[in-house]
């Protein structure tokens, strides 16, 4: 398999799992007011959900090696990303909200360093854009999230929220977590990893990364006409995978609410759908300019609207879910944890190489048991 | 991460079926049973009959049957029983926006499907819009139809959409559907064994609301609206295909007082409110979202109502910009 590291499923799935363990650390380390991050970018052979093996592009931390790192930082943070290109084509970092042509191009075998300022409080996806969103649709992409200071992201009553000055509307919301009888338990906790998701969302055309192995010219300008996506992931991940992964499933107890950045990496429009709890839409993005805002009116819906490079965090509140009989809560006969899917409702997005429905882009959420403690 | 295999089977063509009994079952306020699938064929304009799947009400109809499936209608508070009557193979129920129990939420890969009959069992909390559908292979099932509206009024009945929300006087449910002909001959289980079947590939040729095809929804009293000058129309807006949805209103304003179920104006929702929608400007749905609109014509006139099918990924207009409907609202003094 020459140079190109095989990225085999069990494989990809434990590094997905290793997210948390690096989330900790760097939640850690952003705290300070430089952040230094090296990513290699890289070719690589991935196994998809049925075992079909594609050539593949990822950036990588060369430590932890994990793909398609999550990065987090703090406001204001100055972050100097140290890039090598391994790949046999020149490439460009890219991050959401900023011009595509920001950074500079990074000739095959070279290796550049760049800094910025990190971007308002909000979620990010740092992508490449030497030829549109080609690079992206091959795997070139990954989450980056900015957080508050300590200190700062509070509502008047003192509350944590994941936004600099937060609006009227999220500060109401987030105050009435763990106050008010619509959401008894807690409030958010972002000091605990598991009440923090990312929901990265993608599709594979395999015609596509073919293309770009044997480095055929490939019509990135023409290239909605003829892509034609065979698997769908979420943080890279398909089906019973990502429906298991620790990085995509949140599970707690009633009344632990988790805030969820769903990112959209590819170029498909998608529906997400959640059953067991509505949730609630933080923040929307600017369809020109893709810069994602507060929200002053927010919907609490069960189906969202993710276009292409879109991120909206929405918080899934763990509540009892509404329409189980208040007689029958908690249930006796039927055992905890209570399961429940998010996916796409454009239900293509669930098939895997035209079929083997739900191994697309879907994955599930875990009520573990009513509150703790009563 | 070591996959379970029988866990991981379950994920294809292996789903539990077991004759399953409502767990924590309560006594009903109200009952409803669909028999389904059942197929029928509509005409489209150019001569060709789809065949479609519905559910059957098995607890009153008795002629032919319809497609969208008849609603089920209840009201907040009540505790519901919906039972499945398999007709063929396994089907589920998904009561779209009721937060079930797991056992009760149709989802065969968390739970199980329905090889016989099963009674699903919630207590609606929010009167607004939802659905229903099957939930098994659903990229083909509900594509093929298998589906109805699930309307949930307040205590007090129809006339108003939630406590202390809008009332209204006349009530349109529209449910935007497109229609791709070439996966009409497919099996239930297709694809599910991880044959390819082409579900990953959707170009739909008919443009439908609630039953039916454009342009006839320019006409059949099934979609256009009557009403008379100082009404308060509501209009139930489903997006039950596959398609981007921009749908506009022409020459009336329109407020979105619901999401998904869920009200707008709602004191105890500070964090909401309703979204007006200036006359001709579109609004953009995707699939499976409900919208309620409030609409109040003050002028007689027709109105006529706009909806464009776009494609989710080239975002143009679907079938080369015919995946269009229109309607009409007609309004008189």
């Amino acid at each position: 398999m020459d140079r190109r590291e095989f990225i085999a499923y069990g494989s990809a799935a434990a590094l997905a799992a290793g997210v948390i363990k690096s989330q900790l650390e760097q939640v850690a380390e952003a705290q300070t007011a430089t952040v230094s991050l090296e990513l290699h970018i890289e070719e690589i052979y991935e196994e998809m959900i049925d075992g079909e093996v594609l050539f593949a592009l990822a950036y990588r931390d060369p430590v932890t090696r994990l793909i398609r790192p999550p990065i987090f930082v703090t406001e204001g943070a100055t972050i100097k990303l140290k890039l090598v290109n391994k790949t046999r084509k020149p490439r460009r970092f890219a991050l959401t909200s900023r011009p595509d042509d920001k950074f500079p191009v990074v000739e095959p075998g070279a290796t550049r360093n760049i800094q910025f300022l990190a971007p308002n409080p909000g979620s990010y996806i740092y992508h490449e854009t030497t030829e549109g969103a080609l690079g992206r649709l091959a795997g070139l992409y990954g989450p980056l999230v900015v957080m508050p200071a300590e200190g700062n992201g509070r509502t008047a009553a003192g509350v944590r929220t994941p936004y600099l000055n937060p609006t009227p509307a999220q500060s109401a919301l987030f105050d009435a977590l763990g106050t008010s009888t619509r959401f008894p338990g807690e409030p958010w906790r972002p000091e605990l990893p598991e009440r923090s998701k990312i929901w990265m969302f993608s599709e594979t055309d395999p015609e596509l990364n073919q293309r770009l192995e044997r480095n055929v010219a490939t019509g990135w300008t023409t290239l909605k006409s003829w892509f034609k996506p065979r698997y769908f992931s979420l943080n890279g991940l398909s089906g019973y995978d990502s429906s298991h992964d620790e990085s995509c499933c949140p599970e707690g107890y009633e009344g632990e609410p988790v805030l969820i950045r769903c990112m959209n990496a590819g170029i498909a429009t998608h529906g997400p759908h959640i059953h067991g709890n509505h949730v609630y839409c933080l923040s929307e993005v600017d369809p020109v300019t893709l810069t994602q805002y507060k929200c002053k009116n927010i919907l609490e819906v069960d189906t969202w609207m993710m276009k292409p490079l879109w991120r909206k965090d929405m918080l899934l509140p763990f509540i009892k879910p509404d329409e189980i009989p208040a007689a029958a809560w908690p249930p006796k006969q039927e055992p905890f944890p209570l399961f429940y899917p998010m996916h796409c409702h454009i239900e293509m997005s669930q098939t895997a190489g035209g079929g083997s429905y739900p191994q697309g882009m879907v994955t599930h959420w875990e009520m573990l048991g009513p509150r703790r403690g009563v | 991460m070591a996959r379970d295999p029988i866990a991981f089977d379950a994920f294809g063509c292996n789903v539990a079926k077991p004759d399953m009994q409502t767990p924590d079952k309560l006594t009903p306020n109200i009952r409803f049973e669909r028999q389904g699938p059942r197929e029928l064929d509509i005409m489209m304009p150019d001569g060709n009959k789809v065949r479609f799947w519905t559910f059957r009400d098995k607890l009153a109809d008795s002629g032919a049957d319809v497609w969208p499936a008849k609603p089920i209608r209840c009201r907040q508070g009540q505790i519901v029983h919906s039972t499945l009557h398999a007709q063929k193979n396994t089907h589920t129920i998904h009561h779209h926006g009721m937060n079930s129990s797991t056992y009760n939420d149709g989802v065969g890969h968390v739970s199980f499907e329905v090889s016989g009959s099963y009674t699903y069992q919630f207590q609606p909390s929010h009167a607004g819009t939802y659905f229903y559908h099957c939930h098994k292979n659903t990229v083909l099932h509900f594509e093929m139809g298998m589906y109805g509206f699930l309307i949930v009024d307040p205590p007090t009945g129809p006339g108003r959409l939630y406590e202390g929300g809008p009332q209204y006087d006349v009530e349109a449910m529209w449910a935007f559907d497109d229609v791709d002909p070439t996966w009409r001959s497919l099996d239930h289980q297709a694809g599910l064994c991880g044959d390819d079947a082409g579900l990953n590939i959707f170009r739909p040729k008919y443009f439908m609301i609630s039953g039916v095809p454009n342009p006839k929804t320019k006409t059949d009293p099934r979609v256009v609206i009557n009403a008379k000058v100082g009404q308060r129309i509501l209009i139930r807006h489903l997006n039950a295909s596959y398609s981007i949805l921009n749908t506009r209103i022409m020459g009336l304003d329109a407020t979105i007082y619901a999401a998904d179920g869920r009200p707008l104006s709602h004191p105890n929702f500070p964090w909401s409110k309703p979204i007006f929608v200036p006359a001709g400007t579109a609004f953009e749905s995707t699939a499976a979202a409900r919208r309620d609109l409030i609409v109040v014509p003050t002028a007689p006139g027709v109105y006529p109502v706009i909806a464009e099918f776009r494609d989710w990924i080239t975002g143009e207009i679907q079938d080369s910009g015919n995946g269009v409907c229109e309607t009409f609202i007609n309004v008189t003094a």
